[in-house]
């Protein structure tokens, strides 16, 4: 298996255009999430994109296809890549915006571009990519799963690299949907904390370049971190509510570390884990608990942060957005506070970092945890540079 | 991407075909939307071919890899319908919006047969079919898994096969792929490769090149192009190449640009 390294990285979210902005606002401990003020999404608490470059009515009528567009530029920038380079979307809706107003409308000829494929095969013809082009679903744990996808096709020498990443948009299909399962918090989502009371969505694009250590190193390009390994597992459970004993992230988890060479002492190096973190009171407890299985207590458990309170959940772009971070943490060597998060639920005893950033451990690992509708679980393994 | 050590099909599931379920199955059949329910008959029959029952304990080194062009569009219409029609969330059904997912029927499947290893779900367009093949026999050659249930479902609601002008297949087809051979091998998968080809003249020539990239041997292979019925088009190709002797690669070309072959070889028994 060759090594994968990180060396370029873009993102679109509540806080606006750009991997910078994003960051900053991570490490103050700020929150994008706010009252909808639309009477389209109701009185839920959202993290909407502010401005969506790009004009609606031109060549896409689709926002999802704009969000990717802007976030894969910029992890692109300057990058001149291999012919054959793969790119690996992950979503759940895709374009179904499109969809949702040809159905409410005269119903003529179906909408262009509307699958969940669509923003995969727009950024392809746009950007000019030639290698494999693929879109992977696997509702929550999507951006994770592309990232992961990218990876493999990388280590096995499929292809050179790969622009992988996730997007979602906003919608009132998807807003009157978590509303309707009652799983929204009635203010901003307060991950891992005991009060907390349901999920606050977002909306947003992130994407990682990854390409072979070799070609980086041939390209002048320095890597921002490394992609160690990849797991996927089902709970094998229950359509909708996770396994309590979080089996299917525990699984998970070591199919990861296992395919990055980690598993048996490997797992002291691990600095912390970017958890899925929703803020819903079932999974943040579910990840608890399979946090203390894969490390065998809950004191050997490192620190624990997530991005939910800040961004939301973005849903298909969530694992990207938190490969992304866990880059950037790595890189840094500090982890941004979980927004959201006031009082810890004692239940857990996790060290879930709050307040203020907190300088990494000397770990060279990072584990990027999430587990979604269906049972699907999905963890990535992040490696310094 | 070559597959040197056997990558085995030990069990196919059609649900043009016809058939039974297991016992105890219809019930969870009952709650599901078009789209789940023919990935599951098809990936049931697959698993029932290949000697695998219901069973409720887990199983890490069992998984499931589907693709779908369309997916759960039959659950998002139907929510998208209610959405529009609502005067508020108490018009809407939970249970609907929890299967706008694509990934329903992997949950489905590895819940019914405990396949708690790896879940992967492809909706790229009409390749993925072909993808998740591929990608289940890529887990078993890194020894991820010892079985892995693939294939394609779709599910295609009144509204866009009206929009398409009728033209459009739903349906599930599926396999068992397997590493060791239990004695019930139909055929072997010997490789396979995707890229993106937005030029329809160019597209002969990229399946060529990318064949021979492969190795020597899969170059010669005769081509078999699959017929368009969005995400079974791969999965009813390799199904009909398994019916003729030797080796043929199967390919689907969505016009959006995405190409995916795949290299299959039957084995004849007796």
């Amino acid at each position: 298996m060759r090594r994968v390294v990180v060396t370029g990285l873009g993102a679109i979210s509540g806080f606006g255009e750009g991997v910078g902005p994003l960051w900053e606002a991570l490490l103050a401990g700020r929150s994008a999430i706010r009252a909808a003020e639309d009477a389209r999404f109701g009185s839920a608490f959202l993290a909407r994109v502010p401005n969506v470059p790009g004009d609606l009515r031109g060549e896409t009528g689709e926002r999802a296809h704009l969000l990717a567009l802007a976030a894969s530029g910029e992890a692109l920038e300057g990058s001149a890549l291999p012919p054959r380079t793969a790119l690996v979307v992950g979503t759940t809706l895709g374009g179904n915006r499109a969809y949702e107003e040809w159905l409410a409308g005269p119903r003529e000829a179906p909408p262009l571009q509307h699958g969940a494929g669509s923003p995969a095969t727009f950024l392809a013809r746009r950007l000019g990519f030639r290698g494999t082009v693929e879109t992977v679903s696997v509702a929550c744990a999507s951006g994770t799963a592309a990232v992961g996808r990218a990876w493999d096709l990388i280590a096995t020498g499929e292809v050179e690299a790969a622009l992988a990443g996730g997007v979602d948009a906003l919608s009132p299909f998807v807003v009157s949907g978590f509303g309707s399962l009652r799983a929204l918090s009635p203010g901003p989502a307060r991950p891992f904390d005991v009060r907390r009371s349901g999920l606050s969505l977002g909306e947003g694009a992130a994407f990682l370049l990854l390409e072979s250590a070799e070609g980086a190193a041939r390209a002048g390009r320095a890597p921002l971190a490394a992609i160690a390994g990849y797991g996927s597992a089902s709970d094998a459970f229950h359509l909708t509510r996770p396994d309590p004993e979080g089996g299917g992230l525990l699984r998970a988890m070591s199919a990861a570390v296992s395919s990055a060479g980690l598993a048996g002492n490997g797992e002291r190096d691990i600095a912390f884990v970017n958890a899925h973190g929703t803020g819903t009171v079932f999974n943040d407890a579910m990840e608890a608990r399979a946090f203390a299985r894969f490390f065998g207590t809950v004191s050997a458990v490192p620190p624990v942060w997530g991005v939910k309170g800040a961004l939301g959940h973005t849903l298909g772009a969530a694992g990207a957005f938190e490969a992304l971070v866990s880059v950037l943490a790595l890189r840094e060597g500090r982890i941004p506070p979980t927004a959201g998060l006031e009082e810890p639920d004692p239940a857990f005893a996790l060290d879930v970092v709050r307040g203020e950033p907190r300088r990494t451990s000397s770990g060279r690992f990072a584990l990027s945890t999430s587990a979604a509708f269906g049972g699907t679980n999905a963890v990535l393994v992040v490696e310094r540079a | 991407m070559r597959f040197p050590g056997a990558v085995l099909i030990c069990g196919i599931g059609d649900t043009r075909r016809g058939g039974g379920l297991p016992g105890g199955l219809d019930a969870r059949l009952s709650r599901m939307d078009r789209f789940a329910r023919a990935g599951f008959l098809a990936g049931a029959r697959a698993l029932a071919e290949a000697g695998r029952e219901p069973c409720p304990a887990k199983d890490p080194r069992s998984g499931a890899v589907f693709g779908s062009s369309l997916g759960c569009a039959d659950a998002i219409t139907e929510h998208a319908l209610l959405v529009a029609a609502a005067t508020g969330l108490g018009d809407l059904r939970p249970s609907v919006f929890a299967t706008t997912v694509h990934n329903t029927v992997i949950a489905e499947l590895s819940s019914a047969y405990g396949l708690a290893g790896p879940a992967e779900m492809l909706v790229t367009g009409p390749t993925a079919g072909l993808e998740a093949l591929l990608l289940a026999a890529r887990i078993l050659e890194a020894g991820r898994a010892d079985l892995v249930v693939t294939g394609a479902a779709e599910g295609v609601r009144l509204e866009l096969e009206a929009a398409a002008g009728g033209s459009l297949i739903g349906g599930g087809a599926a396999f068992v792929l397997q590493r060791e051979d239990s004695g019930r091998a139909r055929g072997r998968i010997l490789g396979g490769a995707l890229f993106f080809e937005p030029d329809d003249g160019a597209v002969a020539s990229r399946l060529r090149d990318e064949l021979s990239l492969l190795g020597p041997g899969l170059d010669a292979v005769p081509l078999a192009p699959a017929s368009p019925s969005l995400a079974l088009a791969g999965v009813y190709g390799v199904i009909d190449a398994l019916s003729r002797p030797g080796p043929s690669a199967v390919f689907v070309r969505d016009p959006a640009g995405p190409v995916a072959v795949l290299v299959v070889e039957p084995i004849i028994s007796g």
